[in-house]
């Protein structure tokens, strides 16, 4: 068992001439379903062709024609040829996150597309799943798990035998996940440069794949939680990707040393992701990171995105956080919606809670019957109704 | 054996590690649950849970979990949650005394979201109501499971004393969230305190 | 995550007996089976796995496509012998909504009946009666088949690899588990007008009986339909 490429350094740079050779190698074009039935290659397939079936109807998918169109259109952009063997699936599901499968089926979380910033940026986690699909690491990765669990029986076995009890089987299981895990990574370093390769040769600019991973680390510098500021920090032997500094710094420099369009597409992804927008920032709360999601909704502002109902969900965030001043804060952010045109009609029911707490009677009738004014339709209107009503005859 | 607690995942609220063995007969009448009952026109099968700080709640269910669930919470205190918190990284809604009404209905939501078997819970028609003499809110629910069939729920939450008490039915759409609607309606309507009186 | 669990349930319920087993329930809500019907066949749900030395499981896609045509055609044959016209269907295409619908909610039913029914999580309102059903609903599967019931059926199986059998030999002679794999069934007719499930059978197949080739697949069909209505 090679224990070298643990050695390897993070940073590596890809020559011009090496990106060139990847643009001009010809990308398999042709069907890659295993023709024999027998392999462990078609037997993977055969399980994932199962939970592509499931993953149709299931409830996390989102069916948005549109949505799933823009993505689509990227995927081709970004694969060329090979698109038709791609299947996009968005999954509605807060984390930043994106999979291709080796069948062709490729997911995309809505987390992943509410922080793109740009039409760019998408198209450059595209190219890295789709390094991983052309190069069939998911196949190898399967091989070695395989591999490593059939050694891993043998190991504890003989440990066992040699009278080495429990300690044997832990050693040998470190050991193997350990091997597991650095050969993944192998394989996202191989992916980022496939990844970066076709995106640049795509037209995008490809300055923007180093900012994915910038935005990423400073979000999750932000969390509350210990365990997930580490996250990217260590290049521990049990860390499955490599850490986001290193990728950011090895994607920029690449990005120096390489010709690559222009595209940004900033727009057209606001407008093909505008639809759900909203939904999205209030799924993001359920993490209960507060610190995390603040830092994040204030990024979207401060990229343009719309101002009102980023407010309205930054002083959702200080609600339900409920730390010392959080209150103030909260509010702060609600006024600050309130002024603002497209402030959504849940920023006067937030108001008029507000208000009729601090028992400031007047201040909450006008912000209920704004709310319901605005939102005639709204689900909750009876009980809003009620407080109208109560406060009304007081 | 199957643990019930093993499919938690699909099924939500905080199952009992225990519940293999301990399914009950629910007989019609009054069945307590805590410090309130509620009368039950015909028999029911009563599954023990436990809230996040280990408080005893009940799953009432005429045809297993999945198909419907009547659970019944009484005597939440502040800090509690429906769902165990296993990571700390991972927190779960918890109950305070100075929550809202609308925030109330956010923890119920949150939590079932959070317990991983409904991909998205809407509520509608949120409106006051009484628990028993006491202010309460009551709403309807609709969602889809993770694999995509369609639930629909009601909810009555009230907080008295400074402890929460919630019943909610869940099931879905096809077929089953209409099947036993009086056995529904008559829990709802019927809750009262105190002991033995259904 | 659905089709993991369900394949924990039926691996759960294999016994160790070389003789087949079956644990048939039917319907306790009152049915009379036609004397000449349609019976619309969903394709099974065959996964067979090769049961490594290391205890994984790894599926196997000729095996299992093997399992499901030979499956197929063993039912067919067994149903068209009683009587029943019959329709084969493949749950992924061209559902309309509500069926989908009604499809996951078959699954749910299954799901449950596998914790409650056959295991020891019995329902105590359930003692005398198996009365599961997916509701009037399961009309809408009719479709232009015109069909009476449908009849699902899942299985999953594992077959010792040559390392495996040599793993076994080892842990036998140490005095360790063995694990011989093996085959479980779980079939269900559903009646079409009421939903309710009119039987089904938890079954494990005789060591031996193959469903990978014709005459194996005959076998097992033919002990699976212990007590079938039609």
């Amino acid at each position: 068992m090679s224990v070298t490429f643990m050695s390897k350094t993070a940073n590596r740079l890809l020559t011009g001439a090496a990106i060139a050779l990847m643009l001009t190698a010809p990308l398999s074009a042709k069907d890659l379903r295993p023709q024999d039935m027998s392999t462990d290659e078609a037997g993977m397939w055969y399980q994932v062709d199962k939970l592509e079936q499931h993953v149709k109807t299931a409830g996390i998918r989102n069916t948005d024609p549109a949505l799933i169109d823009y993505v689509t259109r990227v995927t081709c952009k970004v694969t060329g040829e090979d698109c038709n063997q791609i299947r996009v699936y968005i999954i509605d599901a807060p984390v930043f996150n994106a999979g291709m499968y080796p069948n062709g089926m490729m997911m995309v979380n809505s987390g992943l597309l509410l922080r793109a910033e740009n039409e760019a940026q998408l198209a450059c986690v595209i190219g890295h799943e789709y390094g991983h699909f052309s190069e069939r690491h998911s196949l190898e990765r399967w091989r070695k798990a395989k591999g490593l669990a059939n050694l891993s029986m043998v190991v504890s076995m003989a440990a066992g035998a040699a009278g080495a009890g429990n300690g044997g089987s832990l050693a040998s299981g470190l050991v193997s996940l350990a091997l597991q895990q650095s050969f993944s990574r192998e394989h996202e370093r191989e992916a980022d440069d496939i990844g970066f390769a076709v995106t640049a040769g795509a037209g995008y600019s490809a300055t923007e794949c180093a900012l994915v991973w910038t935005n990423l680390i400073s979000e999750q510098d932000a969390s509350e939680f210990k365990k997930v500021r580490k996250r990217g920090r260590r290049n521990n032997i049990f860390s499955s990707h490599p850490v986001p500094k290193a990728r950011a710094a090895t994607l920029a420099a690449m990005a120096v040393s390489t010709p690559s369009g222009a595209d940004l597409g900033e727009a057209v992804h606001k407008a093909a992701t505008q639809r759900h927008f909203s939904h999205w920032l209030k799924t993001e709360l359920l993490a209960k990171d507060y610190s995390r999601h603040i830092h994040l909704f204030e990024q979207l502002k401060a990229r343009g995105r719309d101002g009102a109902v980023l407010d309205y969900y930054i002083g959702e965030a200080y609600r339900l956080r409920r730390g010392e001043g959080d209150r103030e804060k909260a509010i702060a952010a609600w006024e600050s919606a309130a002024q603002q045109i497209g402030a959504p009609a849940e920023v006067w029911r937030a108001l008029g809670e507000h208000y009729r707490k601090k028992k400031r009677r007047a201040e909450a009738l006008s912000a209920y019957q704004k709310y319901l004014n605005q939102a005639p339709a709204a689900q909750d209107r009876e009980l809003i109704a009620a407080y109208v009503n109560r406060l009304s005859s007081e | 054996m199957i643990k019930l607690a093993k499919y938690a995942m699909i099924a939500a609220i905080a199952l009992s590690m225990g519940a293999c063995a301990s399914i009950q007969l629910a007989p019609a009448g009054a069945y307590q649950a805590g410090s309130y009952s509620v009368n039950l026109g015909s028999d029911w099968n009563a599954i023990p849970i436990k809230t996040g700080k280990r408080k005893k709640a009940s799953l009432l269910t005429k045809d297993g979990q999945l198909l419907n669930a009547v659970y019944l919470f009484s005597d939440l205190e502040a800090g509690d949650s429906l769902l165990r918190e296993r990571r700390k990284e991972n927190p779960v809604p918890k109950f305070d005394t100075d929550l809202s009404d609308l925030e109330l209905v956010e923890f119920l939501v949150d939590s079932l979201v959070k317990a991983g078997a409904y991909a998205g819970v809407a509520t509608q028609n949120v409106r006051p109501d009484s628990f028993n003499g006491e202010d309460a809110i009551r709403f309807e629910l609709s969602g889809n499971t993770k694999a995509g069939l369609n639930v629909e729920g009601s909810a009555l939450m009230s907080v008295i004393d400074e402890k929460l008490n919630i019943i909610l039915f869940m099931a879905p759409s096809e077929y089953y969230a209409s099947k036993d609607r009086a056995d529904i309606d008559g829990i709802f309507n019927s809750v009262a305190a105190g002991r033995g009186i259904g | 995550m659905k089709n993991r669990l369900l394949g924990l349930s039926l691996a759960i319920a294999l016994t160790m007996s070389a003789c087949a087993t079956n644990q048939t329930r039917t319907t306790t809500n009152s049915f009379t089976a036609a004397q000449s019907s349609k019976t619309l066949l969903v394709k099974p749900d065959v996964e067979l796995s090769v049961l490594m030395a290391s205890g994984m499981r790894e599926v196997r896609a000729n095996w299992s496509q093997d399992g499901e045509k030979y499956l197929t055609a063993a039912l067919v044959e067994a149903l068209k012998a009683r009587g029943s016209d019959i329709t084969v269907m493949d749950p992924n295409e061209g559902l309309t909504p509500r069926q989908i619908q009604i499809i996951k909610l078959n699954d749910a039913v299954v799901q449950t009946s596998l914790i409650h029914d056959y295991q020891a999580n019995k329902l105590p309102t359930k003692k005398d009666k198996f009365d599961r059903t997916i509701g009037p609903g399961a009309m809408v599967l009719k479709g232009s088949s015109g069909a009476d019931y449908a009849l699902m059926i899942k299985s999953r199986g594992a077959f010792q690899s040559g390392g495996k059998m040599v793993m076994n030999i080892a842990m036998a002679a140490l005095g360790g588990p063995v694990q011989t794999g093996g085959t479980t069934l779980y079939a269900t007719l559903v009646d079409l007008e009421t939903g309710d499930i009119v039987w089904s059978n938890l079954a494990g197949a005789a060591m031996g009986a193959d469903m990978r080739k014709p005459e194996g697949a005959k076998t097992i069909v033919k002990s699976l339909m212990k007590d079938f209505p039609l």
